[in-house]
């Protein structure tokens, strides 16, 4: 029984020791430097696009919306930015902490 | 011109007041009377198409008050891209801007959605990122890479793009 408990310690430390080199190897990894501080980066060994970026035709994107809108079955007649900005007003919290939220929680 | 990119955080404060409502308007009201260039990539449609769907779920918004939300945010979207004088330039998701982006995710340990806006922003060459996100800020820094990163609701930050612009 001595042995066995001796040897169950054994394993759990060496479980342990795993755990907390898995969590260091991670920070150092996973974090880049100065991140927690906040610091400037360099991104010229960022390549930027060689070809330009074409910006969507006005009504390419109307279009596309006027579809999304369709497909949903939202009634854009429906529009009115007073009553929206009223409704949003109200919620619990607001859309931009949403926004947030939601990429936190898919990060 | 001064091209200022409005990641989706920034952007749906137009829509409600609150903090960061002011400076978003301003912000329009200058791009309007050609002061400034805003961008924005068009997965912003979807996060906030996503924001309001998920209020709904959660019951903090009711059936009729979403298909009223969605109306408005895609009029006025589509009002923007019909008018060739529109203060917003959309800028579509293209194979160079995913590979930027998955370079930004594997360099700064950002979220997929943060790094497209990164990209998106830094591809098209703004000068100023506008967001609200203090985790985002806290990682990135203020600058990066000559691109100054725009806490929305901070006047130190926006007082002094505010006045520049202005002039």
């Amino acid at each position: 029984m001595t042995i066995n408990g001796r040897r169950e310690k054994s394993i759990n430390v060496s479980l342990n020791y795993n755990f907390v080199a898995g969590i260091c190897m991670t920070d150092t990894l996973g974090t880049p430097k100065g991140a927690e501080k906040g610091e400037e980066f360099d991104l010229h060994s960022l390549e930027k696009p060689k070809n330009k970026i074409e910006t969507l035709k006005g009504t390419d994107v109307a279009e596309d919306l006027r579809d999304f809108a369709k497909r949903q079955g939202v009634d854009l007649s429906l529009a009115d930015m007073q009553k929206t900005k009223a409704i949003l007003k109200d919620l619990p919290s607001s859309l931009s902490d949403e926004i947030i939220k939601t990429r936190e929680a898919n990060d | 011109m001064k091209k200022i990119y409005f990641d989706t955080s920034a952007y749906v404060k137009i829509y409600s007041q609150e903090a960061g409502t002011e400076v978003a308007d301003s912000l329009f009201k200058l791009a309007e009377d050609e002061r400034t260039k805003i961008v924005m990539s068009i997965w912003a449609v979807n996060e906030t198409i996503a924001a309001i769907d998920r209020k709904n779920r959660r019951g903090e918004i009711r059936d009729p008050q979403r298909d009223m939300i969605f109306a408005t945010i895609l009029r006025r979207m589509i009002a923007y891209a019909e008018n060739p004088n529109a203060p917003i330039d959309f800028i579509p998701i293209t194979r160079s801007i995913l590979t930027l982006s998955s370079d930004i995710i594997k360099q700064f340990h950002v979220s997929a959605d943060d790094s497209l806006h990164l990209a998106t922003a830094y591809a098209t060459e703004c000068q100023c990122f506008i967001c609200h996100d203090d985790k985002l800020i806290k990682t990135i820094g203020k600058d990066m890479s000559g691109m100054t990163i725009i806490d929305i609701t901070s006047h130190a930050d926006t007082n002094p793009l505010l006045k520049s612009l202005d002039k």
